[in-house]
């Protein structure tokens, strides 16, 4: 049986290296398998976050070779075992202990996001959607929130524009990301993940609410600069920029760059339904 | 490449890598470095071009030579380049027949009837979404690839002056669905020769041919139409835009717009290739006329 180095990160905030441990590769094995092996046979104190091992809940992030990827996705056969392989924990984020890091920042940033806000049923009570309008959004709800995409952004990976949803959100620009060295207070950007959950709720058929304002001084869209770093790394290969990121920065620009666009809503008016509802009861999610 | 190595983790944040510093195994430079290449050599090839204000179309002298200084039209060609020709002194493409170039400009100075037309498909193909894609990994390094360390800790991405310019994108959109039309006339009238199989003039009318140039032409208006369609500003033009296909309210019958979003959705899963085959169709084409123009090729007439 074939057996393999694996250089694993271990360490807290305080500190740390990668240290190495060995394991035994069998056919169909996976990275967390591995790593489960040498939680068994070497460090029962090594610590990392993991669940479903099915690709499914998002928990076992972390970068392989130096690129953002699941542990549970990632087979062996697919990784040269010639010489150690690296595993660290998702470098964008603090860490907490060797593999798990804290993504709590992600979930302050979904706060910011309204929900969905269903238009006025029809009368029969329900509403419809055709199935074509359903299958475009669907994508998007494939995300499992692994945040891949949030690590290897470089945005918020090499720009550390982390900054306070909060004092995003408030429109003041006090936050400050956790241990930055910057000297100003960071930016926020949004990141790709949560780019793709406004776009559910934007091109949502039945959906009424108006997240650009949002998206652009708050999520800061204009930061991304499409290199789809976020795209290549998506387990759930959901073509975040494509069919999230770009259709948004173009109803930004529809909605605060355009000067014909805005001419035309001059003269002709808003046709949507976006804006004239917005009294409506929150549904939540 | 040297790796991360061990993580600096003081106050809990991973410190900034340096440029090019990856954990990652793979050779993650080859793309960045191809399209580099790929880019410079169709930049450099396309102003030289441009200057060349020569060469844009085929022509014979009255010994039925091929002569640029010669003042009949041996072939039904334009390069892409030169179209629309605004102006020449003598070509029969030409809109305006004379020569624009100023008087007072030095004889070195780049002035060509291409330097009026190229700013439109040129920033058509800066301001892409690919392309941006393309030249902020390969020739800006922000980031060189996916995890690798970047070269400047600054970043004001396209929130500001002058990148928030790549917003106007949508407009020479619209210019590049005027300059497929011009091309698709350039094409057709690539198959209506002043000349028979054999060369020899039609004392001034013309015949139904089809060349080798012909079908180059064709095919790069091909290109040209699928990289257009699938752009990302025409895409949300043409039916993106819209929360609803179906409103108002009738699910069994989609409006135009879907179909049309669909169209363009086609030719956008694959923007990076129809992206690089017609920026390599557009500088062949004109290569391929200059070279029949030279006389260092010869046309091969098919029909």
């Amino acid at each position: 049986m074939p057996q393999a180095t694996f250089k694993v990160y271990r360490g807290d905030r305080s500190g740390g290296e990668f240290k190495d441990y060995s394991a035994d590769i069998s056919e169909g094995m996976v990275v967390l398998d591995a790593i489960h092996q040498i939680q068994a046979t070497q460090a029962p104190d090594l610590a990392c976050r993991w669940n479903c091992k099915a690709g499914k809940c998002g928990s076992c992030s972390a970068e392989i070779n130096g690129k953002p990827r699941l542990m549970c996705m990632t087979r062996m056969e697919t990784i040269p075992i010639d010489q150690p392989v690296t595993i660290q924990p998702v470098k964008t984020f603090p860490l907490i202990k060797d593999l798990v890091t804290d993504v709590s920042w992600n979930y302050k940033i979904n706060k910011m996001i309204p929900p969905f806000r269903p238009k006025p049923p029809e009368a029969d009570g329900t509403w419809r959607m055709a199935q074509e309008e359903v299958d475009r959004v669907q994508e998007f709800r494939k995300c499992i929130e692994c945040f891949l995409c949030q690590d290897v952004c470089h945005i918020l990976r090499d720009h550390h524009m982390l900054g306070d949803p909060e004092a995003a959100a408030a429109g003041t620009a006090t936050g400050t990301a956790p241990g930055a060295e910057t000297e100003a207070p960071p930016e926020t950007f949004g990141g790709p993940r949560f780019m793709i959950r406004v776009a559910s709720l934007e091109m949502h058929p039945l959906d009424t609410d108006d997240r650009l304002p949002l998206l652009k001084d708050k999520l800061n869209i204009g930061l991304c600069n499409i290199t789809k770093c976020c795209t290549e790394v998506c387990p759930e290969h959901i073509k975040i920029t494509d069919n999230g990121i770009i259709p948004l920065k173009e109803r930004v620009v529809d909605e605060f760059y355009d000067p014909v666009m805005w001419l035309w809503r001059k003269i002709f008016g808003r046709k949507d339904e976006r804006k004239t509802l917005q009294q409506l009861p929150v549904v939540a999610k | 490449m040297s790796q991360a190595g061990t993580l600096d983790q003081t106050g809990g944040r991973q410190s900034q890598d340096g440029f090019g510093v990856t954990a990652r195994r793979d050779a993650w430079w080859v793309g960045p470095a191809f399209t580099a290449i790929g880019l410079s050599a169709f930049l450099i090839y396309g102003t030289w071009a441009a200057w060349q204000s020569s060469h844009f179309e085929i022509r014979k002298n009255v010994a039925g030579k091929v002569d640029w200084k010669g003042t009949q039209e041996a072939a039904p060609y334009l390069s892409p380049f030169y179209s629309p020709l605004i102006y020449d002194p003598q070509s029969h493409h030409a809109i305006i027949k004379g020569d624009l170039r100023p008087s007072w400009l030095p004889g070195w100075f780049p002035f060509s009837a291409a330097f009026l037309i190229l700013a439109f498909p040129g920033l058509f193909r800066f301001t892409c979404y690919y392309y941006r894609k393309a030249y902020y990994r390969a020739m800006w390094a922000d980031p060189p690839a996916c995890a690798v360390g970047e070269p400047r800790k600054s970043y004001w991405g396209e929130n500001r002056w002058p990148l928030i310019l790549q917003n106007s994108h949508r407009y020479f959109m619209y210019f590049a669905v005027l300059f497929l039309v011009i091309l698709g006339w350039d094409a057709l009238k690539a198959f209506w020769w002043p000349t028979d199989r054999a060369g020899n003039f039609l004392d001034g009318g013309h015949q139904l041919g089809i060349g080798l140039g012909t079908l180059i032409m064709v095919a790069n208006v091909c290109l040209l139409a699928g990289f257009t369609f699938g752009c990302n500003s025409f895409r949300h033009l043409v039916g993106g835009r819209l929360d609803c296909f179906s409103c108002p309210n009738n699910i069994a019958k989609l409006r135009p717009s879907y179909k049309l979003w669909r169209f363009s959705t086609l030719f956008n899963e694959n923007h990076m290739q129809w992206a690089w085959l017609s920026l390599f169709s557009v500088g062949f084409t004109d290569v391929y006329i200059r070279m029949c123009a030279l006389g260092i090729w010869t046309d091969l007439r098919i029909l």
